[in-house]
């Protein structure tokens, strides 16, 4: 079976991770998987990776084939993240696919997700919404 | 004038005078008498000259006048005497006929005299005018003291009238802010409902992740504990419909905090409840098959509705759902949904064969949040709640009828719009 070269979750909630950290592992779909708690990190990180600013051999440092992103979230939110990662190179975000991860069922947050154009899928994550997300995304997962 | 009547006088008194001795008697006797008549013409002279009112200087003049020709012709008989020749005659004549003139002229003023009051007469007027003066004073006393008294009145009335200005005012004072009052008040219930739909959205929506995660947690732990143990399985069933109920209920807080939310123009259109009722059947698919409801529905009176589409699904999914959750287990349910003109609402009817209610008893309390009324089967309170909201928000009313052990019907009304125009009618 195929596999992503890495996953980053984004999320305030360790709990949360956690869980998504275990079910991503255990269903074996990525080499590499890497939390973070809020937008800001997980920005800064990316930002130095599309510069180029890290160790290439370190495992730490990888780019991630997807996001998976929750809206509320102190310090920086999903839509702020979102709108700041739009700013990095095309070419960087062009094999970068995004999800929203969220509990909010929000008409406003609904919304913005579609205005972005990007996935959108509420929480609990479940083997079948990764698959889903999988399937939809990623034509190497298509069976 | 006396010296010279003297010295005339002497003059001529050689004449008779040395006549007789009673001529000179006489011609004394003349002399007081032309001095007299001299004196009274003088004195009448001097007071018509001091006299101001014209009937009686008139009436002096003229008596002074006839007193002048008296003496006068007194005069010429001690300057004559008997022996005087004919232009004394004429004299006494003219002098005599003047006198007569002045007489008649005299005549002439007696009205003019008669109307001059006398002095009785005076002073009885004057008395008569001083009681009339009295008589004014008194009036007048009493004119004063009635002004007086009126004055007073005034003074007491202005002060009345100022006392009750005051007593108004302090009552308008306290209207407006009995009026402050209330708009303070009713901005702090306006804020405070705010707060409890920001409370309740925020609420529902971080609650959420945690139970969440416990739901997951609870997952894992299960994957992680060998599968043979019975008392855990009892546990973790337990744990599931525990989390599962918290779960509906913040979905529920969820609902209630979105449809509280004011409704855009953009969401509003014209909706066909047939296909509202189709994406309805569709999610209720598993109670409905559950149940064996047999569901029939007639909206060829009036087939679309001016709504917002999610209201309407969210409004018909509690109202089927109520239906099926309130069945008599007796017999099948059927649930009929119609809907027609009225006046100027669309009126939407669900009908079904339950076992109803009695609003008597419930009626007042049935649309309110968290109320239940049945503890047979899962509800939340809210399904009702719901719709009330969703049709007062939109200007519209709901009825229920009733008939315990017989049935319910629900009666929508919404605000009837024109086909397509969206115009309100």
């Amino acid at each position: 079976m195929k596999k992503l070269k890495g996953i980053l979750l984004i999320d305030d909630d360790d709990t949360n991770n956690f869980l998504n950290h275990r079910l991503l592992t255990r269903m074996q779909v990525a080499e590499k998987i890497r939390e973070f708690r809020n937008g800001k990190q997980a920005f800064d990180y990316l930002y130095n990776i599309s510069q180029g600013h890290y160790d290439t051999a370190s495992s730490e440092y990888f780019k991630p084939a997807l996001i998976l992103l929750d809206i509320n979230m102190p310090v920086m939110d999903g839509f702020e993240f979102l709108s700041l990662f739009e700013k990095l190179d095309e070419s960087f975000r062009k094999d970068v696919v995004l999800a929203l991860l969220t509990t909010s069922e929000h008409s406003q947050d609904t919304e913005r997700a579609a205005a972005s154009s990007i996935a959108y899928l509420t929480k609990p994550l479940t083997t079948e919404k990764v698959q889903g997300l999988l399937e939809e995304h990623f034509p190497e997962f298509r069976s | 004038m006396f010296l010279f009547q003297l010295s005339s006088h002497t003059n001529t008194a050689g004449g008779p005078a040395g006549g007789a001795g009673p001529d000179g008697l006489i011609l004394v006797g003349e002399l007081l008498v032309v001095t007299a008549y001299l004196i009274v013409a003088g004195v009448l002279f001097y007071l018509a000259l001091k006299r101001d009112d014209k009937e009686r200087r008139r009436v002096m003049l003229l008596f002074g006048f006839i007193g002048l020709m008296g003496g006068a012709v007194h005069l010429l008989n001690i300057w004559g005497g008997p022996a005087a020749g004919d232009a004394q005659l004429i004299l006494r004549l003219i002098f005599g006929v003047l006198a007569l003139i002045a007489a008649i002229r005299l005549f002439k003023a007696i009205p003019g005299l008669l109307a001059i009051p006398s002095l009785n007469q005076l002073t009885r007027a004057n008395s008569k005018l001083q009681e009339q003066v009295e008589e004014r004073k008194k009036a007048e006393a009493a004119l004063r003291e009635t002004q007086q008294e009126l004055e007073q009145r005034v003074r007491e009335r202005s002060a009345q009238a100022i006392t009750a200005n005051r007593e108004l005012e302090r009552e308008i004072e306290n209207r407006k802010k009995t009026e402050r009052r209330l708009i303070s008040t009713n901005y702090e219930l306006i804020k405070k409902n705010a707060d409890l739909d920001d409370f309740v959205y925020y609420a529902s929506r971080d609650l959420k992740g945690p139970v969440l995660n416990v739901a997951g947690l609870v997952e894992a732990i299960r994957e992680e504990l060998p599968t043979d143990n019975p008392e855990l399985g009892q546990l973790f069933a337990h744990l599931d419909d525990s989390v599962a109920r918290i779960n509906r209920k913040l979905n529920n807080l969820a609902e209630v905090s979105r449809i509280q939310k004011p409704i855009s123009e953009e969401q509003l259109g014209m909706v066909s409840l047939t296909e509202v009722l189709d994406q309805v059947k569709e999610s209720l698919r598993e109670p409905l098959q559950d149940s064996g409801a047999l569901l029939r529905a007639d909206f060829t009176a009036m087939p679309e509705i001016y709504f917002s589409r999610d209201n309407l699904i969210s409004l018909l999914n509690n109202l089927i759902s109520n239906s099926i959750k309130y069945r008599e287990p007796q017999r099948p349910l059927h649930i009929f949904l119609s809907s027609e003109l009225q006046d100027r609402y669309a009126v939407l009817k669900v009908q079904d064969n339950g076992i109803g209610m009695d609003l008597n008893r419930y009626g007042q309390q049935l649309f309110s949040l968290f109320r239940r009324f049945h503890d047979h089967v899962e509800g939340s309170g809210i399904g009702l709640y719901i719709i009330k909201r969703i049709m007062d928000n939109n200007n519209g009313k709901i009825e229920v009828q009733s008939v315990l052990g017989e049935g319910t019907t629900f009666l929508l009304y919404f605000v009837h719009h024109e086909q397509h125009t969206g115009a309100r009618v």
